[in-house]
């Protein structure tokens, strides 16, 4: 009898979970603990970071060796190490390469812009500007299409900077991809240039997305939203000020004003915190104290900040000279 | 002696048919002097059935129904005899000898019964029968197992037959999975606890069965008793050791008895669910970073979980009819172990596997006074079973041990249950590539896939109606007459879709699907004749079957008719029974032949295979010499030999040079030869022994249907053939085959001779040792080429496997019951099941795991960085945060290859232990 009772009472009424599960084989710290310190070593090309909300994890355009698409790669901040990529199809080869750049992210909702190249093409055939659930990314909607343009179809337009302001509502700097065949004097090559329209605002709570360009904001080198997303910071090319407008506002006030001869770009503002990119420099700038600190990359050139909502780290681009970009992580304290 | 048998033989008269519910009373009635009794009413139970002795004081009692029953014998002027505990067995004579005194005379009441149904020369059939008790006994769980202990079987093969190619008979009614038998099983269980017996007849079945030509299984379920009853048990393996937990529960309840208006009730309910469902006795990784290394016995993703139940009601209608309903359901889900997904198992592939039967058997009885008796068995079943197998929309949750309770979805369930065709035309909703796993311990991306699934979804549905009428007529104490027919009704739909993440076109095939009505029908017929020493039995059967189906491949489906005579003529002599029989058998091909099948494997197939609505009957004849014999009052000894030539077996017939061209056709052939031999002894003094070798050699053309047709081409001269010329073993060719099982009780009388056991009073225990040689398989490279000797001519290593029950009573309050050890392979034999054809050893070589890891690195010969959660530190050998090159790649390659390339599944179970309790109330 008292094996019958002690066999119940063996038999625990709880379920089973899987035998085994596998551990989480990969890294769990940074590459470089340190600050600046390097955090990707992807062979291809890794840029415009975004913090996912929470500061729990980033997105950025991480560019795939196999077939060079560039995918959205879900950095965590935890371990620093890639935990999943949003790519369109398979690593198999086709006749398209698709590039994923500038995501944006509120609450459950991704924007991104989607461009698509021949393999053998030296513009994109396309870009669209996308905005999708992040659990189903994939369904996403197209909110602007830009198509190559101009007589010899040598333009192509685009979105860059891309800032959420509600969840119907986005700004995004306008810029324009210009691809051509240099003649003399030039080298006879192939060569992009990018120009920047202006900022603009879509709202697309409506069957039709309705653009708006945001007054006074022509040739914006950078665009960032605040926390309330209740104004823009944005700079312009070969000014030293970092200017704020409100959204409800016609005119902008000077939010900080570098020294002269320092022409910020990239800018990103959390609270009183404003980091900028300038010349490969990154700038730490306390608007409360009005106090700007100045970080150096090792070699390399630091470009397109992310700086977390926490405003105590910051993921930015880093480039050795070698067009090929890797995400570096600085800790401001 | 002889003279006594063949008094047995007139009194015995014809032994009712082999494969059905029923068995015979019979016996004699004489008086206190000797002398017989005519004019006396013997019945069974409440007297609705029974027989008056002749002249000579005989009796028989046809159609009873198999079991235990209350036999009396009356007589005026004399004293009635009852006998509490007579079985019944079905296809069997029980003797009960009835001696009458008078009332007035002082002389003692004497009762004589006996039953030897072994030395019953009018029993043709080979029947090897377990009773449910029995089965409680023995260390086996499932009628499957239980059937697997006879001669001849080799798991679901019989005497070299084709798995299928047998039938199911339950309560006489045939229930049969015609639509994939030979590859899917019947997806039935009937649970044990409403058993009377279960028995395997491998020949000599009457010819009122038909679509079988290996053998029938015949189950008889109990009817309710006069009183409440049942039984409650748990196993469980959960307290154990880690090795020995396999997540096992299983619960079974059973219970039969009186309800009102003398409705009878019987029912049983048996759910079980192991956290692996399907363990294996594979060696442990070599590698410690494959998590296998640390719990080598279980595999993750190979949980299931079955629910069977059945119930009976018993109606008496009248003095003279009953009627008896029966109802059954199975359930069974599966989670399949998928190499591919060990890492990453969300989209694993899964299988649900339903059975439905429900049945009702109208009988009439004769009168009891009847010069020539006629019964007749009115019996009509529907039986539905559904398959689906492909990835779940979500994973299960375990809510007790292994048991969830989810009813499985499946992506692309609702386009396969609508069988649109048009709409799996495109990629189909949910489903998306894989793409190779990040979370296995290499990193690297090859072999282990996750986040897709493998993009197929298969789903069939058949159903039955079958009506079955049986009639049996007394013509008197030297003949009987059995005939009847049936009438069946199927339908069959099916569905499959591969690549479904990828629109039809390329290299994806298009989805298939069928949805007909085939029809069948038969009539029979059978004498059974006695004269003083002989026996006969002569019957014939016409069968025909007509698919229906148009698969639109221009292929007419034409009305089948087969014809099957069966003959047995058997003897006593010197002691022993001596049975001839020869017989011809027919089944319908599966159905899954006459329809169009996809694959995704086309090593094994080939893309596509076409349907052949064309098929015809599958056959066979056997030839069958059998001696029975009683070497000693308590021993029973039984040989068979037999030939048996199988022709019209179902086989991939080629239409061009390409493997994707050929069609299923009626070509194969094959014939089997074998010896069997039983020794029986039943329990007596505390022990019981049973004894079965079967000695046996099956070649046959192909061995199955879906091989590559060009696998086959070389004769026994070495010349390349048609691959239909020559014959090879058969995949079920076990050759030598031997079964031992002890059972032994500590009783009274053993505690009496050995004081010392009195702690073991009442200890059963039950011991099944057996051992099988190799089977055959064929050495292949990958062209399908023989690498060494002729098809088949190779074998695997013999198999051997002790298995042991150990019961101990129990009285729990007012609870009798036991508690038990249940233990499989109590030595962990690791038996070798199968191999790989081009190794001919369990798992790839060293060469050909390199193969594969050098070839999946040149698939993917990218750095890994460190970021990415491929990196694994201990791989990057220079420290530089870039596994990159072959120095650094090639290692995490070949070890991945090992893990995929683990032989899993190449063999048996391992040891497998379960406790158990019980209780009767």
């Amino acid at each position: 009898m008292r094996a019958v009772a002690l066999l119940l009472v063996a038999v625990t009424a709880c379920a089973y979970d899987a035998p085994w599960t596998p551990k989480p084989y990969g890294p769990d710290t940074p590459f470089d603990p340190g600050s600046p310190g390097r955090v990707t070593i992807n062979v291809g090309v890794d840029r415009t970071p975004a913090w996912l909300p929470g500061d729990s994890a980033l997105l950025y355009s991480v560019e795939r060796t196999g077939d060079h698409d560039r995918c959205l790669g879900v950095l965590s901040a935890r371990t620093w190490t890639l935990r999943r990529t949003l790519c369109h199809g398979g690593v198999a080869r086709d006749s398209i390469v698709d590039a994923f750049e500038w995501p944006g992210v509120r609450s459950g909702s991704l924007a991104f812009q989607w461009g698509q190249w021949a393999v053998t093409g030296v513009r994109p055939m396309t870009r669209r500007l996308m905005v999708a659930a992040i659990d189903r990314w994939d369904h996403g909607r197209v909110l602007l299409e830009f198509l190559p343009y101009g007589a010899g179809l040598e333009y192509v337009d685009g979105v860059r900077n891309l800032q959420w302001l509600s969840d119907t509502s986005l700004v995004y700097v306008h810029e324009q991809m210009h691809v051509y065949f240099g003649r003399p004097p030039d080298p006879p090559v192939w060569d992009t240039v990018f120009a920047v329209l202006d900022v603009e605002r879509i709202d697309f709570g409506s069957s039709v997305p309705v653009v708006t360009v945001v007054p006074g904001t022509a040739g914006a080198t950078s665009l960032a939203v605040n926390d309330s997303a209740t104004a823009i910071y944005y700079t312009l090319p070969g000014d030293s000020l970092v200017y704020r407008l409100p959204l409800d506002a016609a005119v902008a006030s000077i939010a900080y004003a570098f020294p002269g001869g320092v022409f910020p770009m990239d800018v990103q503002v959390r609270g009183e915190r404003l980091v900028a990119a300038e010349a490969g420099e990154l700038h730490l700038v306390d608007l409360q104290a009005l106090t700007d600190s100045v970080v150096t990359g090792p070699g390399v050139a630091f470009s397109h900040p992310a700086l977390s909502r926490d405003g105590h780290l910051i993921v930015v681009e880093g480039d050795a000279g070698f067009g090929v970009s890797d995400l570096w992580r600085v800790t401001w304290p | 002696m002889r003279r006594g048998l063949l008094a047995f033989v007139l009194v015995a008269g014809a032994a009712p048919l082999a494969g059905q519910a029923t068995g015979a009373i019979a016996g004699r009635v004489r008086d206190s002097s000797g002398a017989p009794l005519p004019f006396a009413r013997v019945v069974v139970g409440n007297g609705r059935q029974g027989a008056e002795t002749d002249s000579l004081g005989n009796y028989r009692i046809r159609e009873v129904q198999a079991g235990w029953h209350q036999v009396t014998a009356r007589r005026v002027g004399f004293q009635a005899v009852s006998r509490d505990s007579v079985l019944v067995q079905a296809g069997q004579t029980t003797i009960a000898n009835f001696v009458l005194s008078s009332p007035l005379s002082l002389t003692p009441i004497v009762i004589e019964t006996s039953a030897d149904t072994l030395l019953d020369p009018l029993a043709p059939a080979d029947v090897q029968r377990i009773g449910g008790d029995e089965m409680r006994r023995l260390p086996v769980t499932t009628v499957e197992e239980a059937v697997a202990l006879s001669a001849g079987a080799v798991g679901e093969s019989y005497r070299g037959g084709r798995v299928g190619q047998q039938s199911f008979v339950l309560d006489g009614l045939g229930v049969k999975n015609q639509l994939d038998a030979s590859t899917g099983g019947l997806g039935l269980r009937i649970p044990p606890d409403i058993l009377t017996e279960a028995s395997l007849v491998t020949n000599g079945f009457s010819a009122r069965y038909g679509q079988a030509i290996s053998g029938l299984i015949n189950v008889v379920t109990k009817d309710g008793g006069e009183r409440w009853q049942g039984r409650a048990a748990y196993e469980t393996d959960r307290p154990l050791w880690a090795s020995a937990d396999m997540g096992l529960d299983r619960f079974v309840l059973s219970g039969d008895g009186p309800l009102l208006g003398g409705v009878r009730f019987a029912g049983a309910l048996d759910a079980e669910a192991r956290l692996d469902a399907d363990p294996v006795n594979a060696p442990a990784p070599t590698d410690p970073r494959d998590p296998r290394t640390a719990v080598p016995w279980l595999l993750p993703h190979n949980a299931g979980e079955h629910y069977d139940g059945a119930a009976k009601l018993t109606v008496p209608i009248g003095g003279r009819h009953a009627l008896r309903l029966f109802g059954a359901r199975s359930v069974e889900r599966r989670l399949l172990f998928d190499p591919a997904y060990k890492y990453d198992d969300a989209l694993a592939p899964a299988r649900r596997v339903t059975g439905t039967l429900v049945s009702g058997h109208l009988q009439h009885l004769a009168s009891l006074d009847a010069l020539h008796p006629l019964t007749a068995d009115l019996r009509v079943g529907w039986f539905n079973r559904e398959f689906m197998q492909g990835s779940l929309l979500s994973q299960p949750p375990f809510h007790f041990g292994a048991f969830s309770g989810d009813p499985m979805y499946f992506l692309g369930g609702d386009v396969a249950l609508r069988q649109d065709t048009i709409a799996a035309q495109n990629a189909l909703p949910g489903f998306v590539p894989p793409e190779y796993s990040v979370r296995t311990p290499w990193g690297v991306p090859a072999f282990f896939v996750g986040t897709g699934s493998r993009g197929s979804i298969g789903w069939n549905r058949f159903q039955e109606l079958r009506g079955q009428l049986d009639l049996a007529w007394g013509l008197g104490q030297d003949a009987d007459w059995y005939f009847g027919g049936e009438l069946v009704r199927q339908r069959v739909r099916t569905f499959q879709r591969v690549f479904a993440y990828l629109p039809v076109g390329d290299s994806v095939p298009p989805p298939s699907a069928a949805d007909f009505r085939p029809t069948s029908a038969a009539a029979y017929s059978e004498w059974q004749l006695r004269t003083s020493d002989l026996g006969f039995t002569i019957g014939v059967r016409l069968d025909q079957f007509q698919p229906r189906s148009d698969t639109g491949t221009g292929l007419a489906a034409r009305p089948r008719w087969t014809f099957s005579p069966r003959f047995a003529v058997s003897t006593v002599l010197s002691g022993a029974t001596v049975i001839a029989s020869f017989g011809r058998f027919a089944q319908a091909p599966d159905y899954q032949y006459l329809v169009d099948a996809a694959f995704d494997d086309t090593l094994r197939t080939g893309r596509f295979r076409r349907g052949n609505p064309d098929l015809g009957y599958e056959t066979a004849t056997q030839f069958e010499f059998s001696v029975r014999a009683r070497p000693s009052p308590r021993t029973n000894l039984r040989t068979n030999i037999y030939v048996k030539r199988m022709e019209g077996l179902v086989a991939s017939v080629p239409l061009s040079v390409s493997a994707d061209s050929s069609i299923f056709g009626n070509a194969d052939y094959g014939s089997v030869r074998g010896v069997e031999a039983l020794l029986e002894r039943p329990i007596h003094g505390g022990w019981g022994a049973r004894i079965t070798y079967a000695l046996q050699s099956a070649t046959a053309t192909a061995t199955n249907a879906f091989e590559l047709f060009r696998r086959i081409r070389i004769n026994t001269l070495g010349d390349t053939v048609f691959p239909g010329s020559v014959e090879f073993p058969l995949d079920f060719d076990r050759r030598h085959g031997l079964t031992v099982i002890l059972q032994g009780i500590v009783t009274d009388s053993v505690v009496h001779a050995v004081p010392v056991l009195r702690p073991l009073r009442g200890v059963e225990t039950a011991l099944i040792a057996r051992y099988q040689s190799g089977l055959p398989y064929t050495r292949t490279n990958a062209a399908g080429d023989s690498l060494i000797g002729l098809p088949n001519s190779n074998r695997l290593p013999p198999t051997e496997t002790v298995d042991l029950l150990v019961r101990r009573p129990l009285r729990f309050a007012w609870l009798q019951g036991s508690v038990y050890l249940d233990v499989r392979n109590l030595l962990n034999r690791r038996n070798i099941e199968s191999v790989r054809r081009d190794t001919g050893s369990p798992g790839l070589g060293p060469q050909d795991v390199s193969a594969m890891a050098e070839s999946a690195y040149a698939a993917h010969p990218e750095a890994i960085p460190y970021e990415s959660l491929r990196y694994r530190a201990w791989a990057d050998l220079n420290g530089d945060g870039m596994i990159a090159g072959s120095a650094e790649l090639l290692p995490l390659y070949l070890a991945a290859a090992r893990d995929f390339a683990q032989p899993v599944f190449f063999f048996g179970p391992p040891r497998l232990l379960r406790l158990g309790m019980e209780f009767d109330f």
